[in-house]
């Protein structure tokens, strides 16, 4: 019962800040230089054309009137319809969010893949080369631009190389083995940056651990190292972890944006960047929304898995 | 439909006929063409895309956007590869004494993939769509609608337009989009643009369509010209990038793919097979004549003094380009050769030309660049060369669709626009379009530009007269700088070897047609 | 109260910055840190005098050798218009550093006042600053960056302002942060009681107390701004041509790195570096100014 609660008042504590979220989206649409209405009537509109729209939008009217009928829009699935193609929009970026969402879940898990390992034998050897090796190399990741990454992966492996593919998407329902071949390099891209972040949360959690009396204990009954850190040092590693892990779903849809255009990878992110030479404002403000949408859904699954990890949050 | 695994039907479809061969003892061809897999797909990767399949929808003005509308709809004048009208849905077609009216008998038995059928009422209900849309049509159909006086259905098999004056490009103008035959019943409701359901009565059907993305369609089984070998499929995918679009033919995601010029030695070392197709295609400067800097002659002709042709040519073509300043290559016989010795490259010249026309200091002027790699790279150069004798560019990135937004709405966005031609089959429409009045919302470089097109259009084709108005037209158009010429510039596909036959040069647009293109056995 | 002067209060340790020469000698020991300033140091200085140090003219494009390999004429090769590759990203360094700087002034000009204010206000002003902030926060930087350019239009100032609204976030809760710990002390309390006005507090011992995670947050953030317009122009929302940035430059060799990869690695290079530096430096200044109470991010 305490878990549901808990969920329930954090779910609660949220929906501020969706409201927020898109009261931002929807003033976006004020930073556009010139009248709001003649670029929501098109290209192609006449004078009446844009006083149609200015009315139909009700930009005619008090502000807060007008945020409201865009809100309910919003909560009833209308993201508003594109210009060039004359779909909604949100048809439009849900076609393109599985794109999206392989590459970042793709490189979620390279990013654990790499960093879990690499930050406990950090930890272990603290103070070794390897552990300063690490420290160095992840200073590194974290600087790099993610699409030099890309860029040099494309060129060594795909070009020089030739061992993997270097552009395009294949859905996994059409065929599993080139859906998977095609994202790992695109994923390898991103995960080197998160994996960069988490190595040092990893090693840092580690060392924090290994410190512990209780660890001491353990490994005075004789229990080898290996045993410790599964039983008592990830799991206290995990919490860090997933905070942030959560974090880094922020940058990595930031960072789709640029490996889909290195990959040309049709996803939410070229979506995006197309939209900007299409002039196509419903697009841009629909991604911008969805995308801020998707980090809170994360970060509230971030904040509940603490109840699990933790069960004195619970109880608080 | 289920999506078609194409390796596994083509191991499949492979076997029955080795083993046809071996009974017959029959030696597997080698150097001559494979035959044709009916059960492929022909999957091309191009550089442009639809925002809508609707062939009256400005965007679609492109002659580089016809490939799929080509492979959809069928048009009432077929244009054969070097131009030249050709029986269509139209059978047979006359003009009256005048030429100002207009018949054409009309094919039987065909279905439009609706199962509509086709016949007078339909192509007159297609054109009195058209004549309704205005100028809110692309250019190419304005300019045949705006010569229709009336559209007479005469009985089921004959339709008869009546011209506002006398005009002998009809066989040609019903050739292009004009003439795309669309299903009455996707016209209902005003229908146009994105809410335009595409249906012709073409080889291909359409099976799904993602604007500006891709187009998915299926063979139509009932064309009324047989579907003799044609691919089960024919897909068009948009890929901006060249570098993605020949990697879809490396992996195998594609069977042909669109490639640029520079990427000719890397598509061989790789064993493609790289089909170079010369087409009547340039690279086009359009000015917008109504703005004060490039509508002064001398400004355009110091553009015209400032640009390296031959060195744009040489280093950005690779053998695909040649220089030109009209919009004929040299070996066309709409081209005037004196005109090419016209604006030799004078950067000094070029400076003399600006200050005479009252810039001393040089002058600005914005460029609508579309966004593809291509043209920014060749915008770039130009930009250089004009940036040194004072010329200031300033691009306006746009999207590669909106070309459109150069000339419409009015007043048009953009002092220049620089785009590739395509050509078209009847070079009066060249003119029309690229510099006539009708065209764009500014009037033409001078007005005799207006009256010879009017006087050239009086004319029939094959009227010797009418070549020498083109020719006169031509040197105008350069004279005046009516528009700026760079270069030519060619079609160029990369293919594994033996796997796409039957694509040669078309030359009435800037696609090559495909409905005839076979995808051929055993190829991976 | 008893007839006590602010002075002769219990001389408070406030968190500022420790006298300099003990900050200096810290962080001159972080060896990492003083190679990294160095190199910025090297880099700004290239930057600056960049028309002599270039070999060739930046935009002088020579097409009859387009895309050569390096050599003793073009140390780092010439790009597919023939142009100087080497020169353009010493001169691209120019664009670079200076739309950073830009964007972190933005940042710095929207977070610092409504930091202080949040922070030194608090109650329901705090509270709505604060969500509105964390509702900014949940949008993808740099998709909300391509949103704003989309809306404003691509070009190397609509860019640079995209970059400083998205990031003011930061530096606003940092600010705060720094602030709140302040407010919380008993000698502003005591200084408020005796009259002294709320600017002349937040002057004399607010901002002090900022100043330190606030440099430190401002480094790092030029790091984040340079490689978030190094994305925006590699995809042609930033700089327009014929201006070139470094990531303008990475964007434009991209598509012919089959052909050409060196231009494309050099200016990676170039732009990686640049942005670790800029990190390790604000490494090195946070380790240095090690005294200093917990603050803000």
């Amino acid at each position: 019962m305490t878990t549901l609660l808990y969920l329930f008042r954090r779910i609660l504590s949220s929906i501020p800040i969706l409201v927020l979220v898109g009261l931002i989206t929807f003033l976006l649409i004020h930073l556009t230089p010139g009248d709001p209405a003649a670029v929501v009537a098109g290209d192609n509109a006449t004078q009446e054309a844009i006083e149609a729209a200015r009315h139909r939008l009700g930009l005619d009217q008090p502000f807060l009137v007008q945020f409201w009928h865009w809100l309910h829009g919003v909560l009833t699935g209308d993201l508003g319809t594109s210009f060039t193609s004359g779909r909604p929009v949100l048809s439009l970026i849900f076609d393109r969010l599985p794109i999206t969402l392989s590459l970042t879940a793709g490189s979620t898990l390279i990013g654990l893949g790499i960093s879990v390992p690499l930050g406990v034998f950090a930890a272990i050897r603290r103070g070794s080369w390897m552990d300063r090796a690490t420290i160095f190399t992840t200073s590194l990741g974290i600087a790099a631009p993610e699409f030099f990454i890309g860029l040099l992966l494309v060129l060594v492996v795909a070009l020089e190389l030739g061992w993997l593919p270097a552009t395009g998407y294949i859905p996994f329902s059409e065929d599993p083995l080139e859906w998977l071949l095609r994202l790992v390099l695109p994923s390898l891209t991103l995960g080197v940056g998160v994996a960069a972040e988490l190595a040092r949360q990893v090693r840092g959690a580690m060392i924090d651990v290994l410190a512990r009396d209780y660890i001491q204990t353990a490994r005075a009954k004789g229990l080898s190292t290996l045993s410790i850190i599964i039983k008592h040092g990830l799991k206290n590693a995990a919490i860090p972890v997933v905070t942030v892990l959560g974090l880094q779903i922020r940058r990595l849809l930031g960072g789709a944006v640029i490996v889909e255009q290195i990959f040309a990878m049709n996803g939410v992110g070229s979506l995006a960047v197309r939209a900007v030479f299409l002039r196509d404002l419903p697009v841009l403000l629909g991604v911008a929304l969805i995308t801020a949408i998707i980090v809170l859904l994360v970060n509230l699954i971030v904040d509940m898995s603490y109840g699990y990890f933790d069960p004195k949050v619970r109880q608080a | 439909m289920q999506m078609i695994n194409k390796r596994r039907l083509r191991m499949r479809n492979l076997t029955p006929w080795l083993l046809a061969a071996a009974l017959c003892g029959i030696q597997p061809a080698v150097a001559a063409d494979p035959p044709p897999n009916p059960n492929a797909a022909l999957i091309y990767f191009d550089a442009v895309s639809n925002q809508t399949l609707d062939p009256q929808e400005p965007q679609n003005n492109s002659s580089f956007a016809q490939g799929v509308l080509m492979a959809v709809y069928d048009s009432l004048v077929r244009l054969d590869a070097s131009g030249e009208p050709r029986p269509g849905l139209a059978t047979a077609w006359h003009y009256n004494e005048d030429l100002t009216e207009f018949t054409m008998t009309l094919r039987h038995g065909v279905t439009f993939h609706d199962g509509t059928a086709f016949n007078a009422a339909a192509v007159g209900r297609n054109l009195q769509r058209s004549l309704a849309l205005g100028n809110r049509a692309g250019a190419a159909t304005f300019e045949t609608t705006s010569q229709i006086a009336a559209v007479d259905v005469v009985n089921d098999d004959t339709i008869r337009l009546k011209l506002k004056a006398p005009s002998g490009q009809m066989p040609y103008l019903l050739g292009g989009q004009a003439g795309m035959m669309i299903s009455p019943a996707a016209l209902t409701n005003g229908a146009f643009g994105a809410t335009l359901t595409p249906v012709g009565t073409g080889p291909y059907r359409v099976r799904s369509f993602d604007s500006n993305v891709q187009t998915l369609t299926t063979r139509n089984d009932a064309y009324w010209e047989g579907v003799e070998g044609r691919p089960a499929a024919f897909e068009h995918h948009f890929a901006s990038e060249a570098r993605a679009r020949l990697n879809a033919v490396r992996s195998g995601q594609a069977s042909l793919a669109l490639i640029e010029p520079r990427q000719i030695p890397e598509a061989k070392a790789a064993g493609f097979a790289v089909q170079v197709n010369e087409k009547n295609s340039t690279w086009e400067i359009g000015l917008n004549l109504s703005h004060e800097t490039v509508g002064k002659l001398k400004v355009r002709q110091a553009i015209m003094h400032a640009i390296d042709r031959e060195a744009l040519a040489d280093a950005l073509g690779f053998g695909a380009s040649r220089p030109t300043v009209q919009y004929f290559a040299a070996s066309s016989p709409w081209a005037v050769p004196a005109l090419e010795a016209m604006y030799p490259f004078d950067p000094d010249k070029a400076r003399t030309l600006l200050a005479e026309a009252g810039y001393p200091k040089g002058v600005d002027i914005s460029w609508l660049l579309l966004n593809t790699a291509e043209y920014k790279q060749l915008g770039e150069a130009v930009q250089a060369m004009l940036g040194d004798v004072g010329i200031r560019v300033k691009f306006d990135m746009v999207d590669v669709s909106q070309y459109t937004l150069f000339r419409r709405p009015a007043p048009g966005r953009g002092d220049v626009l620089m785009v590739r031609w395509g050509g078209r089959p009847d070079p009066l429409q060249t003119f029309q379009e690229g510099i006539g009045s009708k065209a764009a919302p500014w009037p033409a470089a001078v007005p005799e530009i207006d009256r010879l097109i009017d006087q050239a259009r009086g004319m029939t084709p094959s009227d010797p007269q009418r070549t020498k108005v083109i020719h006169r037209l031509g040197q105008l158009a350069t004279e005046q700088v009516a528009h700026v010429t760079l270069m030519t510039r060619s079609n160029v596909y990369a293919y594994r070897p033996g796997c796409i036959t039957n694509l040669p040069p078309y030359l009435p647009t800037g696609n090559d047609r495909i409905n005839d293109t076979r995808v051929g056995m055993g190829c991976k | 109260m008893s007839a006590t002067t602010v002075s002769s209060l219990p001389a408070a340790r406030p968190a500022v910055l420790p006298p300099t020469s003990g900050f200096v000698r810290r962080f001159c020991r972080n060896r990492t840190a003083v190679v990294s300033l160095i190199i910025l140091l090297l880099i700004t200085l290239v930057a600056i005098f960049a028309p002599m140090l270039a070999p060739h003219d930046p935009a002088r494009s020579s097409l009859r050798a387009i895309m050569k390999p390096p050599s003793a004429r073009y140390w780092l090769g010439s790009d597919d218009l023939g142009r100087d590759v080497l020169s353009r990203l010493i001169f691209a360094s120019r664009l670079s550093l200076l739309a950073s700087v830009q964007a972190v002034a933005i940042a710095l000009s929207i977070g610092l006042p409504l930091g202080l204010i949040s922070g030194y206000v608090g109650g329901w002003v705090d509270t709505i600053i604060m969500r509105f902030n964390d509702a900014l926060m949940s949008f993808p930087a740099l998709i909300l960056a391509v949103v704003i350019v989309g809306l404003m239009g691509p070009s190397l100032t609509n860019a640079m302002t995209a970059i400083g609204l998205v990031y003011a976030p930061r530096i606003m809760r940092v600010v705060r942060g720094s602030t709140l710990s302040v407010r919380q002390e008993v000698y502003i309390t005591a200084a408020r009681a005796t009259g002294c006005g709320d600017g002349r507090i937040i002057l004399r011992h607010v901002l002090p107390n900022v100043t330190g995670p606030l440099v430190v947050q401002a480094t790092v953030l030029m790091g984040q701004a340079l490689l978030a317009e190094a994305g925006l122009s590699f995809l042609g929302l930033g700089v327009q041509p014929p201006e070139a940035s470094w990531g303008a430059i990475l964007g434009t060799a991209f598509p012919y790195m089959a052909q050409s990869p060196v231009p494309t690695i050099a200016a990676g290079t170039v732009i990686s570096v640049t942005v670790l530096c800029f990190n390790l430096v604000g490494d090195g200044i946070r380790d240095s100014v090690g005294r200093m109470r917990r603050a803000g991010d």
